[in-house]
C-alpha cells in the first residue's frame, strides 16, 4: 500500500540483531530506535509542546479513544487535527481505540464487525469497526495510525488465539480499504497470534503481502512469562521486512527496552516514565529513586549526575522531596526528567550501535542498573544470550 | 555611593505613590524593584505550576516565600543547604521575600506563646521561635523579609490579647534585629492591632521608632474594615519606606490599596484565578480597550474557561497577549479541553497567562502614576467592568464527554411484545 515515510538504514550491530535506522514522517525525521512518550489526550502530562521540542523529542502518542471522547470527532475536524490542536509540529502516533475500549469499558464484546462496548456516556451499546477506528484516527490526523485489531490477552490459549490472528488480518484489509489519507498518515499492520510461533509466521506471511509502511508486535505485555514474550518479538523481528520500523506497544522499562533493541525492534511506548513520576519516582540508569522517600529530605545531589534535563541541573532531590506528590511543579520536574532519561537512553543505545560498542554498552547497562549479576533478569539473560551477549560471563 | 533602599519618586505628602526598592547588586539578579509591585505567590517557592523554565517567561521579578510551607518536618526544608534559599528554589534571578505565613489563606492557627509563633503545615503544628526565625534567615538569605509577628487569627480578639500581641511583636521585631543585625539584609516589621484603633496606633508608632526597611500590613481576616483599619497603621509611617500589605490582591483592591500608600501586594488573585480555571482579561488605562462597544453593560475581568461555549473558539486567551500561552497560540478551546479532561497542562497555561496579566496590570498602575492618569483610569476601570465575584468554573461542571464519536450506536431489533 501507498506510504508516507521513507526508511533509510544507517547502522547494523555486527553481534545483536540492534539497529538504528533515519524513519522521516510527515511531521519530520525520527532517529530509530525511539521510544516515544505518550500524551494520551493531547499532552504530555503537564509539559508545554515547547518543554517536550526542547527535549528533542521527535514523536510522542495521543490516544484514540480518549481524543475521540473528549474533544470528540466533530471538533477534531473543525480544528484541523491534533497537531494543530496542541501546537505539536512534530509527529504523533495513535493506537486504534480498541485496547482501550477493552480494557476500560464494560461489556466490551468482540464481534466479526468490530468491538462492541456500552457507550460511557449512557451504556448504550455501541461498535467500534476497522472503519470507523481509520475515520476517527484520519481526523485526528496523526503521522503513523494503527489498524483495529482483535485485542485478546496474551494469555488466552485455543481456537481464539487463531481466531483473533484471522480476525485481525480481515480487519486490516477493512483499515486499508477504509483509510482517507494514505499520502500523508502511515498505517502500521499489528501481529497477532499470541505465543504461537506458528500463527505469529503465518499472520507475518499475510499482513507482508499488504505491504503496510509499517508493523507492530501486537498482543503481548499482558501478564505473559518474560520469557515467551521475548521469543516471539525475536522470531517477528526475523521474520519482518528489514527496510520497514517494527513497533512494541506498550514496552517502556529500561531493561525490556535494551533488550527488545537487541532483538531488533524500533519504536517502543510506554506510560511509565510519566505516570511514576506522579507518584515521585524517577528514573536513573542506576535504578529508581523514589523521591517522596524521607531519605532524600537533605540530599542535595542532583537526580542523576550527568542528566541535561531542567530538573537535573537546576533542582536538588532535597527540593523535589519537598514538592512531590504535593504540588504539581514537583511532579512536572520528575516528568521532565523520566522522559528526558528515556530519550536520553535510546540515544546513547544509537550512539553504541553506530559505534559498533552495543554490546559492551549493554554490559555496561546492566551494570550499572541491577548491580549485581544476581539481580539480572533470567529472562533478559536469556534474550540477550540468544543474540550473543552473554550478561553472566 | 549606595543608593537609599527606597526612593520615593512622588510628591511629599500625596498617598499615591511612585518608588523604586534598591537591593545589593548581585549576578544575575535585578537589583531594583519598581514600585507599586506584587510579590509573586508562592507555594513551596515555586509559583503553583509553573517550573522555573516557564517562570522565566514571565516578567516577574519578585516572589513571596512563605516560610510554614519549608517547615513540615522536624527541620525546615533546605536549612542544612549551604548556598541559599536562592539557589534550593532555583530563583537566582529573583528577590526573594520571605515571610511565615501564606497570604493567600486566612486560616485560623494555633495560639501563638510568649516563646514561639505557630504555623499550620502539612505535617502538623510547628513552632516557630525568633531564634529558628533568625537561624533561617542567616542560612536562607532572603533579599528582604519580615520578623516574625504575632498577628491573631480570630476575628474579633479582646483588647486584652491585642496589647498582648503588640507587646510580643515588638519584642520579637526588637530580638531579631539584634541577632540579624550582621546580615545586612533588609527587614520588615509586621504591624498588628487587629481591630483597635489605639493598638494599632501603637504597633505602627513602635515598629516605625526601629531600624527597619518597610512594613508588612495585613488585612486578612478583616472583611470590609480591612482598608480602614490598615489606613490607621499607614498614618503613623514615615513616608520613606515601602509597604506592603496582605489581602488586596483582587484588581479593584489593589487600586484603592494603591489610592491609599501602599507599595507591594501579594499575588494571591491570581492563584485563587487559575484554580478556578479563569484567564484574566481585563485592562487598565488603556482606553482603546476598554471604550469597546461597553454599551452600558459591565464587562467581566476574566473569562471561565470551564465553560463550554469556549470548546470550539480558536483564538488565544486574550488578543494581542504577549504571554507564552497567547503567542504560540494556545486555543481557548484547546485550554478547555485540558481542563475538561483534567490535564495538569491547562494550569500550567493559565497561570503563566494570569501572571503576565497581572504584571502588565503593574506595570500600567505605575504607568498611570507616571502620566498623572491613575484617579482617571482607576474610575474608567470601576465604572467599566463588573465587581461580582469571579464564580468557580470547576463548579458544577460536568465532563463534556462526545461518546457518538467512538463508534456507531448499535440498534437493537425490536420486539414486540403482546
Amino acid at each position: 500500500m501507498k506510504s508516507a515515510l521513507t526508511f533509510e538504514a544507517v547502522a547494523k550491530c555486527s553481534t545483536t540483531k540492534a539497529r538504528t535506522a533515519l524513519l522521516t514522517l510527515p511531521h519530520g525525521p525520527v532517529n530509530l530506535p525511539v521510544f516515544m512518550p505518550v500524551g494520551t489526550q493531547g499532552t504530555l502530562k503537564g509539559m508545554t509542546p515547547k518543554q517536550v521540542e526542547d527535549q528533542n523529542c521527535q514523536i510522542m502518542l495521543n490516544n484514540t479513544y480518549h481524543l475521540g471522547l473528549k474533544p470528540g470527532q466533530e471538533l477534531l475536524d473543525k480544528v484541523g487535527g491534533t497537531h494543530k490542536f496542541q501546537n505539536w509540529n512534530r509527529n504523533i502516533l495513535t493506537d486504534s481505540g480498541g485496547f482501550q475500549m477493552v480494557s476500560l469499558l464494560k461489556l466490551a464484546e468482540i464481534t466479526e464487525q468490530g468491538v462492541q462496548f456500552a457507550s460511557p456516556h449512557d451504556g448504550s451499546l455501541m461498535m467500534l469497526t476497522p472503519e470507523h477506528s481509520m475515520s476517527l484516527q484520519n481526523s485526528i490526523g496523526s503521522d503513523i495510525m494503527m489498524q483495529l485489531d482483535d485485542v485478546i490477552s496474551s494469555l488466552t490459549t485455543g481456537p481464539r488465539v487463531e481466531e483473533a490472528m484471522w480476525r485481525s488480518i480481515r480487519w486490516l484489509d477493512r483499515c486499508i480499504e477504509a483509510h482517507q489519507r494514505p499520502h500523508d498518515q502511515n498505517l502500521f499492520a499489528i501481529i497477532q497470534g499470541g505465543l504461537d510461533p506458528e500463527l505469529r509466521r503465518k499472520c507475518v506471511d499475510e499482513m507482508v503481502k499488504r505491504d503496510t509502511p509499517g508493523y507492530a508486535i501486537g498482543g503481548l505485555s499482558g501478564g505473559e512469562e518474560k520469557d515467551q514474550f521475548w521469543r516471539i518479538v525475536s522470531l517477528c523481528t526475523d521474520l519482518l521486512p528489514k527496510n520497514k520500523p517494527i513497533y512494541c506497544m506498550g514496552v517502556g522499562y529500561a531493561e525490556d527496552l535494551v533488550v527488545c533493541v537487541a532483538l531488533g525492534v524500533h519504536m517502543f511506548d510506554c506510560v511509565f516514565p510519566t505516570r511514576t513520576a506522579r507518584f515521585g519516582n524517577a528514573l536513573t540508569m542506576k535504578g529508581t529513586l523514589s523521591l517522596k522517600s524521607g531519605r532524600f529530605a537533605e540530599d542535595y545531589q542532583p537526580i542523576e549526575e550527568g542528566c541535561s534535563c531542567l530538573a537535573c541541573t537546576k533542582y536538588t532531590r532535597s527540593y523535589i522531596h519537598l514538592l512531590t506528590t504535593k504540588d504539581t511543579v514537583g511532579c512536572h520536574l520528575i516528568s521532565l526528567h523520566n522522559v528526558a532519561f528515556q530519550l536520553r537512553l535510546m540515544g546513547e543505545i544509537r550512539a553504541a550501535i553506530e559505534k559498533d560498542e552495543f554490546p559492551q554498552w549493554i554490559q555496561q547497562f546492566f551494570a550499572g542498573y541491577f548491580k549485581e549479576k544476581a539481580k539480572y533478569p533470567p529472562w533478559a539473560v536469556n534474550a540477550l544470550r540468544s543474540v550473543g551477549v552473554d550478561l553472566l560471563a | 555611593m549606595t543608593s537609599p533602599f527606597f526612593t520615593l519618586h512622588s510628591e511629599a505628602g500625596s498617598l499615591l505613590r511612585r518608588g523604586t526598592i534598591n537591593f545589593a547588586k548581585r549576578e544575575g539578579r535585578v537589583s531594583s524593584l519598581p514600585t507599586p509591585n506584587f510579590l509573586a505567590h508562592t507555594v513551596r517557592g515555586s509559583v503553583p505550576h509553573l517550573t522555573s523554565d516557564n517562570l522565566e517567561l514571565v516578567p516577574v521579578d519578585s516572589l513571596q516565600i512563605s516560610a510554614e510551607h519549608f517547615y513540615e518536618q522536624k527541620e525546615p526544608a533546605g536549612l542544612s543547604y549551604p548556598h541559599g534559599l536562592h539557589s534550593y528554589l532555583n530563583a537566582n534571578k529573583y528577590l526573594l521575600f520571605l515571610d511565615t505565613r501564606d497570604p493567600s489563606k486566612h486560616v485560623p492557627s494555633s495560639a501563638n506563646t510568649e516563646k514561639y509563633l505557630s504555623v499550620n503545615t502539612h505535617g502538623g503544628v510547628r513552632q516557630i521561635t525568633p531564634e529558628l526565625w533568625c537561624r533561617m534567615i542567616s542560612q536562607y538569605k532572603p533579599d528582604f523579609y519580615a520578623v516574625i509577628a504575632d498577628v491573631l487569627s480570630d476575628t474579633e480578639p479582646g483588647n486584652k490579647r491585642v496589647r498582648k500581641s503588640v507587646d510580643r511583636t515588638i519584642r520579637w521585631l526588637d530580638e531579631c534585629l539584634e541577632k540579624t543585625k550582621n546580615l545586612d539584609i533588609p527587614v520588615f516589621a509586621t504591624l498588628v492591632g487587629s481591630q483597635f484603633e489605639q493598638e494599632r496606633i501603637r504597633s505602627a508608632q513602635e515598629a516605625a521608632q526601629r531600624k527597619v526597611s518597610g512594613f508588612v500590613v495585613s488585612g486578612l481576616g478583616f472583611g470590609n474594615q480591612a482598608l480602614d483599619l490598615i489606613k490607621i497603621s499607614l498614618n503613623e509611617l514615615p513616608e520613606d519606606k515601602p509597604r506592603i500589605t496582605y489581602g488586596f490582591s483582587s484588581p479593584e483592591s489593589v487600586l484603592e490599596a494603591v489610592s491609599s500608600g501602599i507599595d507591594l501586594f501579594d499575588s494571591a488573585y491570581v492563584s485563587k484565578m487559575t484554580d478556578k480555571g479563569r484567564a484574566l482579561t481585563f485592562e487598565f488605562g488603556n482606553e482603546e480597550g476598554e471604550a469597546a462597544d461597553n454599551h452600558g453593560s459591565k464587562e467581566p475581568k476574566s473569562i471561565n474557561l470551564w465553560d463550554p461555549s469556549f470548546a470550539d473558539d480558536f483564538t488565544p486567551l486574550k488578543k494581542g497577549c504577549k504571554c507564552y500561552s497567547c503567542i504560540t497560540p494556545h486555543s481557548r478551546g484547546y485550554i478547555h479541553h485540558l481542563l475538561n479532561a483534567h490535564e495538569m497542562l491547562g494550569l500550567v497555561l493559565l497561570m503563566s497567562h494570569n501572571l503576565y496579566q497581572y504584571a502588565n496590570f503593574f506595570e500600567s498602575i505605575r504607568q498611570s502614576i507616571d502620566g498623572k492618569t491613575f484617579e482617571a483610569s482607576k474610575n474608567r476601570f470601576m465604572e467599566n467592568y463588573s465587581h461580582e465575584v469571579e464564580g468557580d468554573g470547576a463548579q458544577g461542571h460536568e465532563d463534556e464527554v462526545d461518546a457518538n464519536s467512538l463508534g456507531v450506536p448499535i440498534k437493537k431489533k425490536r420486539t414486540l411484545l403482546l
